[in-house]
């Protein structure tokens, strides 16, 4: 049994007299109770949101030519003038029936709205977050093994420098500086648009660049502590070789907060790319609904902060069940998300 | 935890292969330079693809490229053949003689009978269309009468509306065959099959993203500019527009020849002065002060009304927006017909005069943020305290704004009016500041002038220029002296084409349909 084993963690004591469950079963029923309220709150939240946006949807549709009664038949036909209570039973009737409603702006179906720009902000998230992990992770490790114990004090000064530096870059400053550079002089890279390839790449590096930097920091941080354990005192002794002993005994006990950390990210990744999009013309979620917004789009905005918490409470979910197969005490804990 | 360590980077591995799968998906090749498509950039998505109910620059772009016109306007704003080969104009009526050979975008023939069902719906008032008060006058009444034989579509008005003819070169009265009448509902969302006119059709359309057009074999009926410079180089076959929101992002494509062309209201035009592009500028928004002038509003008073344009220096402004406008003697500018220059019938800036009449006033003042933020409302507000009155500004996107007043469901006392005239004319702006109040009608300042009304209907009575310029004339002195509107400053575009492109640039737009590509 390796030191790594000796560490994992037991499952959680059983009390004398009572019956054994399966503590997933548990886990699973709380955590589906649990979205079952976020959806709930999730509905009336976003019906009730656009509310408070000033200004009269059927005035934008119009136009400021356009006269009063040009301006109360819109308003008619987008069903504005019904009373609150019956717009928004209109509204859940629509959802149990998986219609999220009309564009008012370009009377496009919402469903095809969002499927139209979800692929793209999730291609951008979900790559972005494959480099966070794929560059944070064996970066914060390196770091931390190589300043262990106090060496290599330049080292570790130049990490915490850059890392923060970069970290705490806008992306907006971080993308108008990779278009600058590999755009407008080197022009090996498309400065925006989303026809090649090659365009993604300068929009996934500035998403992602600042988290790498943050989790870079947090992996380090967490890779310090694990290194100063007992059982790892222990595998160094056996002289195992350094890829064993790191990506065997250490690297499984980083990655519960490494998950949970790169869960987080992605959720915010997945809602908050909107300045990346607008910088690279990025056809994301994000710039349409800052569209939507601006032109009192209702339904637009409603399905997608709908669509975007529902992706948010499944990713928790999964991060959930994901650190519930690594750590199986967190299946009687309460939840991190 | 054993289980773990194989599985993570397994699913890495396949997550990182998946979106490379999807990445390859949305590669549709590079967008080289010459040869090519020509490539232009606009801000914001179409709204509609019907002519008849766009609203928003992008809406007009989409219906320019597919839809034509009985006739279009000039770089001197004067009236030039499109679909329409000549025509005759009344105070009240106006006859058009269509060129002989139109067809629709299907090959189908294109007659008369069919341009007048297209005019028809666009004047009805249950299409809901936009344009047509600007078209034939608030609340007219519409016949509209063809001739498939003499090919000649007649429009006839209840009441005089001199600009019935350069109203017919509107994007909203572009000309729809058919197949587009007969299903609206689909005319709005995408392209029909044979519903265009124009000269290009659009063959691919991913919204959000970017539309391809491409050329119709044997097109006949361009606008006949006269005024306007010939471009150089051959018509593109095939137009791509794509949508970039952020100026600084077009104009980053533009430099690196991703883009062709693009418009600019803010600094990014100035990164393409002398360095190989054309830049043309050109009036986009045309800024003045307006008053609620409804009881229990100081705009009530004249004399308030006197003071706060003594308080504004219209100079001043057009600094706050880049010094690169226009400083106007009237609610439209000189490139508009018939607008007036004449600076002495318009108040001149007196600070001292508008201390005296303005210290201690309380004003509201109201204007929308999405020009340069609503910095020239700010310029407004600290003249206005300058002079010592207390001001609560009230900076606010276009659709509160609009809510707020245009429709006038706000408390406001005087707003600054950022006109996006896109027809150049003295009429776009003047059937704001006349008739009846919102709901009913536009006049969202309540304004009662009957000196302007009477010169107002006397310029729709006449169709010759010289008696129309005087009618203007007349209008414009009587709201001037009162102090209705403050005229202030245009907000510029700059129209940017890249080094190989050309295009016509007509007053105030650049035409879609005229792209070039040189060498």
């Amino acid at each position: 049994m390796t030191a790594a084993v000796q560490e994992a963690p037991a499952p959680p004591p059983v009390k004398a007299g009572s019956r054994v469950r399966n503590p997933w079963i548990g886990f699973l029923l709380r955590r589906l109770a649990g979205l079952a309220g976020v959806l709930a709150a999730l509905v009336v939240v976003t019906f009730l949101m656009v509310q408070l946006i000033p200004g009269d949807p059927a005035r934008a549709l119009a136009g400021t030519d356009a006269t009063g009664a040009q301006v109360e038949r819109f308003r008619h036909e987008l069903g504005l003038d019904r009373p609150l209570p019956a717009q928004f039973g209109s509204y859940v009737s629509g959802l149990l029936h998986g219609d999220l409603g009309t564009s008012f702006q370009t009377r496009e179906p919402v469903a095809d709205v969002i499927g139209g720009r979800l692929p793209f902000t999730a291609e951008l998230a979900l790559l972005a977050i494959v480099l966070v992990l794929a560059l944070a992770i064996p970066l914060g490790m390196a770091v931390a093994v190589a300043t262990r114990g106090g060496r290599r004090r330049r080292l570790d000064a130049a990490f915490t420098f850059g890392t923060g530096l970069l970290g705490a870059t806008p992306e907006y400053v971080l993308g108008t500086l990779l278009v600058l550079v590999f755009a407008i002089t080197l022009r090996l890279l498309p400065a925006a648009g989303a026809s090649s390839l090659s365009a993604l790449v300068l929009p996934v590096v500035a998403v992602a660049l600042p988290s790498t930097c943050v989790l870079a920091r947090i992996v380090r941080r967490e890779t310090a502590v694990v290194l100063n354990q007992d059982y790892m005192r222990t595998a160094r002794g056996r002289r195992l070789p350094p890829l064993a002993l790191y990506a065997r005994h250490a690297l499984p006990n980083l990655l519960t907060s490494t998950l949970t950390m790169g869960g987080l990210m992605l959720t915010a990744m997945l809602g908050g790319t909107i300045i990346v999009e607008s910088v690279f013309a990025w056809p994301g979620l994000g710039s349409r609904v800052v569209q939507a917004i601006i032109n009192r789009d209702y339904p637009v905005i409603q399905g997608t902060v709908l669509v975007l918490g529902i992706l948010a409470a499944l990713l928790n979910l999964l991060i959930d069940v994901l650190l519930g197969l690594l750590d199986p005490r967190t299946l009687t804990a309460r939840s991190t998300s | 935890m054993v289980r773990s360590r194989s599985a993570v980077p397994a699913a890495a591995l396949a997550a990182a292969a998946a979106l490379l799968a999807a990445g390859c998906t949305t590669s549709s090749g590079p967008s080289g330079g010459g040869g090519g498509p020509f490539r232009y950039a606009v801000t914001s998505d179409a709204n509609t693809f019907d002519p008849a109910l766009g609203t928003a620059a992008t809406d007009y772009s989409f219906a320019r490229m597919q839809f034509g016109n009985l006739v279009y306007r000039d770089a001197d704003q004067s009236v030039v053949p499109g679909l329409a080969e000549k025509w005759t104009a009344k105070p009240d009526s106006a006859t058009f003689t269509l060129r002989d050979g139109l067809t629709c975008s299907d090959g189908k023939p294109l007659s008369a009978t069919d341009v007048a069902a297209s005019l028809r719906r666009w004047a009805d008032p249950k299409t809901g269309a936009a344009g047509t008060g600007l078209a034939f006058g608030p609340g007219a009444k519409v016949t509209v009468a063809s001739d498939d034989a003499a090919r000649t579509v007649t429009v006839k008005l209840a009441k005089p509306w001199s600009d019935l003819v350069p109203a017919m070169s509107m994007t909203n009265a572009g000309i729809v065959c058919p197949p587009g009448l007969k299903d609206p509902k689909a005319l709005g969302q995408g392209p029909v099959k044979g519903a265009g006119t124009g000269p290009y059709t659009l063959t691919d359309a991913q919204r959000g993203r970017q539309y391809t057009f491409e050329l119709r074999d044997g097109y006949n009926a361009f606008a006949a500019y006269r005024k306007a410079k010939a471009p150089a180089g051959e018509r593109p076959s095939t137009v791509r527009l794509s949508i970039v929101s952020n100026e600084s992002t077009a104009a980053n494509q533009l430099s690196t020849g991703e883009l062709d062309y693009a418009a600019f209201t803010g600094p990014d035009a100035a990164r393409f002065a002398g360095g190989g592009h054309h830049v043309h500028v050109q009036p986009l928004l045309r800024m003045f002060a307006v008053f609620n002038e409804r009881k229990g509003h100081p705009g009530a008073d004249p004399g308030f009304r006197k003071a706060v344009a003594q308080a504004l220096d219209p100079a001043a402004f057009n600094k706050v927006y880049g010094g690169k406008g226009e400083v106007m003697k009237s609610w439209s500018d000189s490139t508009s017909q018939c607008a007036n220059t004449d600076g002495s019938i318009v108040t001149k800036t007196d600070q001292a005069a508008a201390k005296k009449a303005l210290n201690g006033a309380s004003i509201k003042l109201s204007g929308t943020n999405g020009v340069a933020g609503g910095s020239g409302n700010t310029y407004v507000q600290e003249a206005l305290r300058a002079a010592g009155a207390k001001v609560a500004l009230r900076n606010v996107d276009n659709a509160t704004w609009a809510s707020d007043v245009l429709a006038n469901k706000g408390d406001w006392d005087v707003t600054v009016m950022a006109h996006l005239n896109f027809q150049g004319t003295l009429t776009a702006g003047a059937i704001l500041l006349t008739g009846p109040n919102p709901p009913e009608g536009r006049n969202f300042g309540g304004i009662r002038n009957a000196g302007f009304d009477a010169g107002f209907a006397k310029a729709m009575s006449t169709t010759d220029d010289a008696g129309k310029c005087a009618a203007w004339g007349e209008a414009q002195k009587a709201l001037l002296q009162r102090d209705d509107v403050v005229p202030l400053s245009t907000v510029p575009v700059a129209f940017v084409l890249g080094k190989n492109a050309d295009a016509v640039v007509t007053a105030g737009a650049v035409d879609p349909t005229s792209f070039r590509v040189k060498g």
